[in-house]
């Protein structure tokens, strides 16, 4: 059966205080879904209202979100789980606090530590440096140990790690991933960019066609670098499965006005949308299921 | 097609290596890095970028146009003088060194050499940041006569590791690593302050300071204070935020939303309010790697060799801010005020 994607998978950035707009509001809206009851109400809203996706970073909360859905059935076995991997912002602070190389030797470490993950390791951390593909391997496997039980569609690999490695032409990672995740956790590999036109290109070079890929498609033109006009044209010539996101500009325009945009692009199958608020939800979620097919 | 080496390929080096591989007027020919894990990366998914352990080596034998230096700070010294010395244009991750006494031999040779500079205080190219030094300048506001700026972040809540946590390394704390950003950007929008009065307190941090509030006192009517820590508590992202005080009118901004408040029409402006958020302020880059204040920053050092394009947050400029940040710690230690000589 071909791939497809869901229509409307709910974004995850307001359950962890993210808010491009506004700080202040994202500080809000974590203290709100501090409660894991109210994100668990709220998922089940979304459901109701249309929605058969959820997006989940590995930030840290996410185990207790993952704990949560699978003890209940109905989110269990109603949502289609999409992974955006590593969790960037903990590496980052990891890599200021104690530099690079330890923060990645750390993170090894951790990972040979949970050896029910299986991750066979001869000879310490050491063997890693001579391999990067193992070290590869170890961080991702670390990372979705969350995950484990749930109906996972696809892992995405966070737009910070596909456009670094995408700029420092190591295409070859960018395969590697996409080989690795079917592989391992039976389901597709997808890529979270920026810079959408130039990875599908790069994609293309490296004979990965039909790649899934997650990527700013709005009518302010936010995020869609170079601009526009070029990731319009790539989308026409270039096969993908690709997952709208920033659909609203962080907010800068109204949901009326992003569906008007994507309609123009009918290769986009799939919305990624923030579920703020139950108004929020009923708003988005019916303009995307009335204009942009069922 | 200007040639690009780079010393230390670790957080900075990597993001800045990425950015300028998608620039068509350079190329990322060789980077220098001691730590075999990232060495080993680049040989195994990028061979075309030559790699080495030690940079003087790559000095020697590659023949650079312009070197990238994201090494730890207390290296900084002696590498750009090395880059200059080979007649390099330079780029140098901020701060400019540990201290003024580090800096100086650098601005000397900087000063004599006929090669471009810039040190990397990437904030000047935060569209909501960059759009408030035209909002400034134009005097829309009126005299500048106050400012409140805070910077924080959620990073430090236990001892560090690494260089980082080392004084002799990076020369500090938060002041160093982390405000002397805001610290460029407030002496870029209101000028060098004549004197400053600070305090630290170093809770979490044994040797250093993590939490910092400073005065910037000037001569004439202008005030204004920062206040700095990296161990607030749920500031999952860097956060700055500015507010600045003028004869007629306000600014606040942060990185995502400028609000101008006009009190008498003023230009284009009528007296009122407005507001510019992040996303259209924004354009797009020709890649964006972690943000794109970080491609405009990369894209117009390029820009600047090419066509002798004055920059401003050169050696020279970072020096200044070097003095500023010099006198934080000065005052933070001596508990009394600091002027700074010019």
């Amino acid at each position: 059966m071909e791939f497809q994607l869901d229509k409307i998978i709910i974004g995850h950035n307001q359950f962890f205080g993210v808010d491009h707009m506004s700080s202040e509001r994202g500080a809000k809206r974590a203290q709100y879904f501090s409660k894991i009851k109210n994100i668990i109400d709220l998922l089940h809203f979304a459901i109701d209202k249309g929605a058969t996706g959820l997006m989940l970073s590995t930030h840290p909360r996410a185990k207790e979100i993952a704990k949560a859905i699978l003890a209940d059935p109905a989110l269990k076995d109603n949502l289609n789980i999409y992974i955006l991997l590593p969790y960037v912002a903990k590496y980052i602070r990891m890599a200021n606090e104690k530099g690079m190389i330890n923060m990645i030797t750390d993170a090894l470490k951790e990972a040979t530590l949970k050896d029910k993950i299986g991750i066979a390791l001869k000879g310490g951390v050491g063997f890693f440096k001579k391999d990067q593909i193992s070290i590869l391997k170890s961080l991702i496997d670390l990372e979705m140990v969350p995950f484990r039980g749930l109906k996972i569609k696809t892992v995405f690999l966070h737009n910070n790690l596909t456009d670094l490695n995408l700029g420092l032409g190591f295409t070859s990672v960018l395969h590697f991933f996409n080989e690795y995740i079917p592989q391992k956790f039976s389901c597709k590999g997808g890529f979270c960019t920026l810079n959408f036109d130039q990875l599908v290109k790069s994609l293309s070079n490296i004979d990965i066609t039909h790649p899934v890929i997650m990527a700013p498609f709005n009518g302010a033109g936010y995020q869609m670098n170079p601009n526009p006009k070029v990731c319009e044209e790539t989308m026409l010539a270039y096969p993908t499965h690709t997952i709208a996101m920033s659909i609203l500009a962080a907010g800068l325009i109204k949901p009326a006005e992003a569906i008007g945009y994507l309609k123009k692009i009918p290769q986009i199958k799939s919305y990624v949308v923030g579920a703020s608020s139950h108004d929020h939800i009923v708003e988005t979620y019916t303009l995307i299921l009335d204009e942009l097919g069922k | 097609m200007l040639k690009i080496g780079v010393i230390g390929a670790g957080k900075m080096g990597l993001l800045h290596s990425a950015i300028l591989n998608h620039n068509e007027n350079c190329v990322i020919s060789s980077i220098s890095e001691p730590s075999d894990m990232i060495l080993n990366s680049f040989k195994t998914f990028n061979s075309k970028i030559a790699t080495y352990k030690n940079y003087e080596d790559m000095l020697s034998k590659e023949d650079l146009d312009c070197i990238y230096i994201t090494s730890p700070t207390h290296l900084h010294s002696e590498m750009a003088i090395k880059c200059l010395e080979g007649n390099k244009h330079v780029f140098l991750e901020k701060p400019l060194a540990i201290n003024c006494s580090e800096a100086k031999p650098v601005l000397e040779l900087s000063q004599r050499v006929d090669r471009s500079s810039m040190v990397g205080y990437m904030m000047r190219y935060i569209e909501t940041f960059e759009k408030t030094k035209r909002l400034i300048d134009s005097g829309n506001i009126g005299r500048i006569i106050n400012f409140n700026a805070k910077m924080q972040v959620a990073q430090i809540f236990s001892k560090g590791r690494g260089w980082r946590s080392d004084p002799l390394k990076s020369g500090g704390g938060v002041v160093i690593l982390q405000a002397t950003h805001l610290i460029d950007l407030l002496c870029w929008y209101f000028g060098f302050p004549n004197k400053v009065q600070s305090n630290f307190n170093n809770y979490y941090s044994e040797k250093l300071e993590d939490f910092c509030h400073c005065n910037f006192i000037y001569d004439d009517e202008l005030t204004g204070s920062f206040f700095s820590s990296w161990s607030i508590f749920n500031k999952r992202l860097l956060e700055t935020s500015i507010e600045i005080h003028g004869t007629n009118g306000q600014i606040n901004v942060n990185d995502d939303t400028l609000q101008l408040y006009v009190h008498n029409d003023a230009d284009e402006f009528k007296a009122g309010y407005f507001k510019w958020t992040k996303p259209e302020l924004s354009t797009g880059v020709s890649i964006d790697v972690g943000g794109t204040h970080y491609t405009r920053q990369d894209n117009f050092f390029i820009q600047a060799i090419k066509e002798n394009l004055k920059i401003d947050h050169d050696i020279p400029n970072a020096y200044l801010v070097q003095k500023v940040t010099d006198a934080v710690y000065s005052s933070a230690t001596t508990k009394d005020t600091v002027e700074i000589v010019n």
